[in-house]
């Protein structure tokens, strides 16, 4: 959970770029930060992990571990 | 008592459309459309196009669901509005179903075990979805302590020839069966059925504890038994509608995560992709001019039937507790998390003993009472009953620490519990019975100044006049 005060918007979703084809959409913080499961890109349909061949936006995925 | 029957019977409510429409948001772009327009006809697409350009061999049905008028005959009435009554009425009269043998089962003309998943008309519904989805698929599963099966209506995503993702809700009751045999390591007996009469689709949805199954009151909803017949694979273990379209039999095996999502969903935004239960698929079953049924996810079409059963099991709930309920709405605006709760000269006490427990239904986020002179589908008289009937460090009512519906779009990061929120919007009780309420009255002309008004506008043409 994140330290900031409980009046403070927090965003519950993390955007992803797929690293074949650039498309962005998006994830559950939970999944990227977990890396157990493959992301699937609904743009080319490629299956990648949340590595570091992925592009990720999203202040939400700090709160997610 | 099959969807065909139902479509024979549609009129002027269907509209069968010839073109050959793409299962690529072609035909959710139709229902949304239409919904813009404020018109709710069934549609019936003869020759949907594949995503790869190949006419589909089954038709498309979808939007059966999305007019409330249509819906609510179905159950007898000549009103939506007495939906909630209604459906509290039926549920609580549940009809056995009836067990057929295979040859007796029309979806069980053709058995294909040699599955293709691809050769579905699965619709691609909107911008960013994964995939193509099962929209209406309602989905059995076992509680493996009592052998009772569950049927939920929740999206799958089309993964290959034979696999399938399964997006349970973490707190619904097909979750918790997979839960179990989870913990046991086994996988669990799954099935699917697709397409059925609206009436059985809608007594289905029937809102149950658990473990209970669903076909005794879709029976009672639907005013006959229900034929069932032992599915191909788990056999009599797990039994599938006779008459349904389309069944999808296989296992969900245990700690097998996949991605599903994105998927646009039912609080009109979309689903993030997340982590999802798989389906091994072992066989389908069909009639042999079987006919695809489909949700427009987030429309109409989606929200009216689970509505309406919500506003039978919120209006079976309370009214025990509450005797002065007399209505409940849970408005498409609000998604699944607004419900509207009616009383008419409640005693102290008996709104927010109302309220506090419709808050504990999981689906709801703020239940709002009123009186009987707010029409609970008139969204501008209950606004007017919100400004003008509550101060808020009286008659708001926040309880901290309740589950919530999954997909609420707003929910903080990782939280396992929100606050939600009742407001009494009722007027401060009378004096004693028949006495007026100690409250203004509405500003009001007098019935015979009405009439002189409108003989004044009865010949005028008012179409050049502005609008609002």
């Amino acid at each position: 959970m994140s330290d900031a005060p409980h009046w403070e918007k927090q965003g519950n979703a993390a955007w992803v770029s797929c690293p074949r084809c650039a498309k962005w959409f998006p994830a559950d913080p939970r999944l990227i930060a977990e890396r157990r499961v493959e992301l699937v890109c609904p743009g080319c349909g490629q299956s990648f992990f949340s590595t570091d061949t992925a592009r990720v936006a999203s202040s939400a995925l700090s709160n997610a571990t | 008592m099959n969807l065909r029957e139902h479509l024979a019977g549609c009129g002027q409510a269907l509209w069968r459309i010839a073109e050959p429409l793409s299962v690529v948001e072609e035909i959710t772009a139709l229902q949304h459309l239409l919904s813009d327009a404020g018109r709710y006809p069934a549609l019936f697409v003869e020759r949907p196009r594949l995503a790869d350009g190949r006419p589909s061999a089954m038709p498309v049905v979808t939007n059966l669901f999305a007019s409330r008028a249509r819906v609510a005959a179905l159950l007898g009435l000549d009103d939506h509005r007495k939906a909630a009554v209604a459906f509290a009425r039926l549920a609580a009269a549940p009809r056995a179903p009836l067990a057929v043998s295979r040859v007796e089962a029309p979806v069980q003309e053709l058995v294909e075990a040699d599955v293709d998943l691809a050769a579905l008309p699965a619709l691609r519904q909107h911008e960013l979805d994964a995939g193509h989805y099962v929209t209406a698929g309602h989905c059995i599963t076992l509680d493996p302590d009592s052998g009772i099966d569950n049927v939920s209506v929740q999206r799958c995503r089309v993964r290959g020839p034979r696999s399938m993702s399964f997006y349970p809700y973490p707190s619904s009751h097909n979750a918790r069966n997979l839960a179990k045999w989870e913990a046991r390591g086994e996988r669990c007996p799954f099935a699917l059925w697709i397409g059925h009469h609206p009436k059985v689709v809608l007594g289905a949805q029937a809102k149950l504890a658990h473990p209970q199954s669903h076909w005794s009151a879709a029976g009672g909803i639907a005013g006959e038994a229900v034929r069932l017949v032992p599915s191909v694979t788990h056999g009599a273990r797990l039994m599938v509608p006779a008459d349904a379209e389309i069944v999808i039999e296989g296992f969900v095996p245990p700690g097998v995560r996949v991605a599903d999502g994105p998927f646009a969903e039912y609080t009109g935004y979309v689903g993030v992709q997340t982590a999802a239960h798989a389906v091994e698929v072992t066989a389908l079953t069909r009639r042999r001019d079987a006919l695809y049924a489909d949700f427009g996810a987030g429309l109409e079409d989606h929200l009216v039937p689970e509505n309406l059963a919500m506003e039978g099991r919120l209006y079976g709930m309370l009214k025990p507790l509450a005797p002065s309920l007399e209505n409940v709405h849970v408005p498409f605006s609000g998604r699944r998390f607004h419900a509207y709760l009616q009383f008419r000269d409640p005693e102290r006490g008996e709104v927010r003993d109302a309220l506090a427990a419709a808050l504990a239904y999981r689906r709801l986020r703020t239940a709002i009472a009123l009186d009987e002179d707010i029409d609970l589908f008139d969204e501008r008289q209950v606004l007017w009953a919100l400004a003008t009937r509550v101060q808020w460090h009286r008659d708001a009512l926040r309880i901290d620490g309740l589950t919530h519906p999954n997909l609420d779009p707003s929910l903080p990061p990782g939280a396992a519990t929100i606050t939600k929120l009742g407001i009494d919007a009722t007027l401060p009780p009378a004096a004693a019975p028949g006495k007026p309420k100690p409250f203004v009255p509405p500003n009001a002309v007098a019935p015979r100044a009405l009439d002189a008004a409108r003989k004044v506008l009865a010949d005028i043409d008012m179409s050049g006049w502005p609008t609002a």
